[in-house]
């Protein structure tokens, strides 16, 4: 058996309590005594009138109103505080930082040291004449090859087939590879 | 084919301008006011003049400081008309200004109530004894006094709610809590009332 609550009492004085709970209220002596203690209080509360003044007493206080409003005026809105100025100060704040976040970003790009030029991979002497038709024909596959596409086609090297071209080249050819393997070993040492 | 147009004295468009103003709802009135018209707080004020009169009254019990809050309650609100914006009626927030500088008036110095023959004696008089005039009237000043000694919020709940007959939900607005809460504080100072007039 639940008791009323505080709000449940207070609907019962306003007689909007639930029927259900109202059963409980009809069998339950705690819960009507207390019903019964804020109604005599209510009672007491209402019994004490209030005195009413005179019909000219309100020509009279509107008078004094309007005598004590003569010089004041209702608050004005300050200018700073115009939605239209809180949003053009937004709108110029996000501005600068915005302004603020690209120019130290151009100022750490112009600070940090510039990349070394790429080294000439090869020099001038070493790149095969314009009409070697297998130089062309490398050139123009490597040129449309993506980086990953080596893999993806079956041209990885393996090591075996290495040994057996080297063992192939002529004298000339070995002597151009080991040039061309001192170069680069040269470079990579940089 | 002419038409007579007759003229149309000041005395008539007067009229005719209160007759707009009173019909005007109170966010019109508002927007009137803060467009500079002056007539517009005139009728805010002879409007509600009475029941934050009696609000006040019920808090400080004396007619020379109830009229004075009231008037100090309608200044407070003329100045800050401009934050006055319309979530709630105009009457709840008229009322809250009301309460906060009657509860501050009251916090703030001892209450002296009229006496009671300034008040009770002229309201029944010649349908009663004089005895029971006195009885009920000395009975009237001890819950007055009992009132004055609740709690802030409970005090305003009840004087609301017993002398102004306002919804617990316009209470709540007004106060600035939960209807629950509302229901929870009349609760408390119907039961604190019922106390301290037992151990009168």
């Amino acid at each position: 058996m639940r008791h009323l609550s505080l709000a449940e009492f207070v609907d019962e004085l306003d007689g909007r309590l639930t029927d259900e709970r109202r059963a409980h209220l009809e069998s339950c002596v705690r819960c009507a005594e207390q019903t019964a203690a804020l109604r005599s209080a209510v009672t007491d509360a209402q019994h004490v009138e209030s005195s009413e003044p005179s019909p000219l007493f309100w020509d009279h206080f509107s008078a004094r109103v309007r005598a004590a409003l003569r010089d004041t005026t209702p608050a004005r809105l300050h200018w700073w505080r115009h939605p239209a100025f809180t949003i053009a100060c937004s709108l110029v704040l996000v501005a600068a930082v915005l302004t603020g976040v690209r120019d130290s970003r151009v100022r750490r790009a112009e600070r940090a040291p510039l990349p070394a030029p790429p080294a000439a991979a090869v020099s001038a002497s070493e790149v095969p004449p314009a009409d070697d038709a297998a130089w062309n024909l490398l050139t123009d596959v490597a040129s449309t090859m993506e980086e990953e596409d080596p893999h993806a086609a079956p041209l990885a090297v393996r090591p075996a087939e290495v040994d057996r071209a080297v063992v192939d080249l002529s004298a000339t050819e070995r002597q151009e590879l080991r040039r061309l393997l001192q170069n680069e070993l040269k470079r990579s040492g940089n | 084919m002419l038409t007579r147009v007759w003229p149309r004295t000041r005395r008539v468009d007067a009229l005719d301008a209160t007759v707009t103003i009173t019909n005007r709802t109170d966010a019109e009135l508002v927007h009137a006011c803060l467009a500079g018209d002056r007539h517009a707080f005139d009728a805010i004020v002879e409007r509600h003049q009475r029941t934050v009169y009696r609000i006040c009254y019920r808090f400080v019990g004396r007619h020379e400081d109830a009229s004075d809050l009231a008037q100090d309650v309608f200044v407070r609100a003329y100045k800050g008309l401009r934050n006055f914006k319309g979530h709630a009626s105009l009457s709840t927030w008229l009322y809250r200004i009301a309460v906060n500088v009657s509860l501050n008036h009251v916090g703030s110095k001892t209450v002296v109530a009229e006496p009671i023959a300034a008040r009770d004696d002229t309201l029944r008089a010649g349908t009663e004894a004089p005895v029971d005039t006195v009885l009920r009237g000395e009975r009237a000043a001890q819950v007055r006094a009992a009132i004055r000694q609740l709690p802030r919020k409970q005090r305003a709940t009840l004087i609301l709610r017993i002398y102004h007959d306002l919804p617990h939900e316009q209470i709540a607005g007004i106060l600035g809590s939960s209807v629950g809460a509302v229901k929870a504080n009349f609760f408390h100072a119907l039961n604190n009332l019922k106390k301290a007039l037992r151990d009168v």
